[in-house]
């Protein structure tokens, strides 16, 4: 079973997300990428 | 599907585990807001409360280890409160809130703690513990509300770790692609394989194109290339090569034509033959083999014509060199005695067929008579041994100029004797030639004087009988039959020759489509050592 791992680390802290969802996880990447150019634009 | 989010700081590693997605991904936009918008909040936003489930599965740790450390930023900042006690756990999914341990096993490489999700819009909600009945509220500060309204009742795993991994830093990643295209980085399009799958890949594509595989299926079942021989003489390269032949430096310009001419390849091999000796080394047989192979090929309509410089041409003949032939040479060179050797041998084959053709010859006495004053100077000179350079090249200068049934004698351009008697023709042929020799013992009684157990031996008995009292240097398979069939009352076949040639007792080689066989010196050895010692 596949096994999919992302990691975040802003700081001293660090998200890490693990799943075998692949969809999932494909999803919520690019979720949180446009979350990431959203807040970059806004600045 | 199984997911798994984790939370490190400096101090602490949180882990949250849950096989629900909705939960997994609300947390994750919960976590995902507060750590790219204010790390402050987002640090406030983390549960740090633990609820230790009671799960069926054995293989669940009961152990509740989260507990933040005293130095831990983030605990200065969450307050925990026991709101409620002896309060049963919600199951979610198969999984029950059991006990809470306070106090965390630090040895436990991997700690599994559980919290429960607070109710309404703060982390600081009620919190179930059912084993222990400590329930602690999370109270946070009230503009703090997220959405985790809908997430009451879930039990999330909460797992600790000791190891704390290097990992890419998000930020920079970010920051690097904020204004540009979608990055690679999010492409997971396709699910990534297993490693097996990865190797393979990888093997796949270092194979070559379908224009260059190479099918091994292909290579074995290939057939190995047919070497033409004839295609390698005719072509250039071959005779380019064969002109760098120090052995035929003397005739380079006429090799070629010696490959292709079978008429002036004979008389020219037949030159080198007499001059240099080393026609024996391997390199010059495998030519001679190579223009006689040539010559069979390309000219077929000359064979009959060719065969008696063929038979000069057979390696075989090389090596082995009648002893007793030498011995009768005495005076001369290797070449002469080399040649002598050639010319006594095709002297007497020609004879043999000569004799045939005259018993069948159904012309005038006169000219038989004629004949037979050929064949006995051609004996004669046999005898005298003759250069066979010369005889060879005027047969094949002349041979056209002459009846078919003369054609055979190799020595009409020569000066016949007048004083040739029918007693020196009649010589010629193998009764005459014992009579010339003397007072010759039949087969039968020769043989009679050795023990032959084999019939291979009674052969080579036979063989040494006609060399060495019938001085015949060769015969016919139909000759030596004739002797050993009244003898023995057995008939010789290619079994038995082959077993002698294989021996090296017996040589062979061919003479005008028919083949002929003689005794070799070391059958002659063997003779002597089994039957004569």
């Amino acid at each position: 079973m596949s096994q999919y791992v992302f990691k975040m680390k802003k700081g001293e802290l660090e998200i890490e997300f693990c799943s075998d969802d692949a969809e999932f996880v494909e999803q919520q990447l690019e979720k949180w990428r446009e979350e990431i150019l959203k807040k970059t634009q806004q600045k | 599907m199984f997911y798994i989010i984790k939370i490190k700081t400096n101090d602490d590693e949180y882990s949250l585990e849950s096989y629900n997605k909705e939960i997994i991904q609300r947390e994750m936009d919960l976590y995902f807001d507060s750590f790219f918008g204010a790390s402050r909040e987002f640090k406030e936003k983390i549960p740090k409360v633990s609820i230790k489930p009671k799960i069926s599965e054995p293989s669940f740790n009961n152990s509740f280890p989260i507990e933040p450390k005293t130095n831990n930023v983030i605990k200065n900042e969450i307050n925990f409160e026991k709101i409620k006690q002896n309060t049963k756990p919600e199951s979610i999914e198969g999984l029950t809130l059991t006990d809470y341990n306070p106090t965390p096993k630090k040895e436990t490489p991997i700690k599994e703690t559980y919290f429960k999700q607070p109710q309404n819009t703060d982390f600081g909600r009620e919190i179930k513990n059912n084993a222990s009945d400590n329930v602690v509220q999370n109270t946070l500060n009230e503009d703090k509300k997220t959405e985790n309204e809908n997430l009451i009742g879930n039990s999330l795993k909460f797992e600790t770790q000791t190891k704390v991994e290097p990992v890419a830093d998000f930020s920079e990643i970010a920051k690097n692609n904020i204004q540009s295209e979608k990055p690679d980085l999010f492409n997971l399009k396709e699910e990534p394989k297993s490693n097996n799958d990865i190797v393979f890949d990888s093997v796949k594509k270092a194979e070559p194109s379908n224009g260059d595989v190479v099918n091994l299926a292909d290579l074995l079942n290939e057939k190995p290339k047919d070497i033409n021989l004839s295609s390698i003489y005719d072509s250039d390269e071959f005779n380019d090569a064969s002109t760098k032949d120090n052995t035929f430096k003397e005739d380079n310009s006429d090799l070629s034509e010696i490959l292709n001419e079978p008429d002036a390849s004979a008389q020219k091999i037949e030159a080198d033959m007499s001059i240099n000796e080393s026609a024996t080394s391997p390199e010059i047989e495998n030519i001679l083999n190579a223009v006689k192979n040539g010559v069979d090929k390309t000219n077929l309509d000359h064979k009959a014509e060719n065969e008696n410089l063929m038979d000069m041409f057979d390696p075989s003949k090389n090596i082995d060199i009648d002893p007793i032939l030498l011995n009768s040479t005495d005076g001369l060179s290797n070449d002469d005695q080399f040649s002598t050797y050639k010319s006594s041998d095709n002297a007497y084959k020609k004879n043999e067929a000569m004799l045939e053709d005259l018993f069948s010859f159904n012309g005038t006495d006169d000219t038989k008579t004629n004949i037979q004053q050929n064949i006995a100077v051609t004996n004669e000179q046999s005898d005298s041994i003759l250069n066979i350079n010369e005889t060879s090249s005027d047969y094949e200068s002349d041979a056209n100029k002459h009846e078919p049934e003369l054609k055979l004698d190799n020595t009409e351009q020569l000066d016949i004797s007048e004083n040739a008697t029918t007693q020196e023709v009649q010589s010629v042929m193998p009764q005459s030639h014992e009579e010339h020799t003397g007072a010759v013992i039949d087969y039968s009684v020769y043989r009679a004087g050795f023990v032959i157990n084999e019939f291979s031996d009674d052969f080579l008995i036979c063989a040494y009988y006609i060399k060495n009292i019938l001085h015949q240097d060769c015969f016919s398979m139909k000759f030596i039959n004739s002797k050993l069939f009244p003898a023995s009352g057995k008939i010789a076949d290619m079994g038995v020759t082959d077993e002698l040639i294989s021996k090296g007792y017996i040589k062979e080689y061919e003479v005008e489509f028919s083949k002929q066989y003689a005794i070799t010196p070391d059958g002659e050895r063997y003779f002597v050592a089994k039957f004569q010692s």
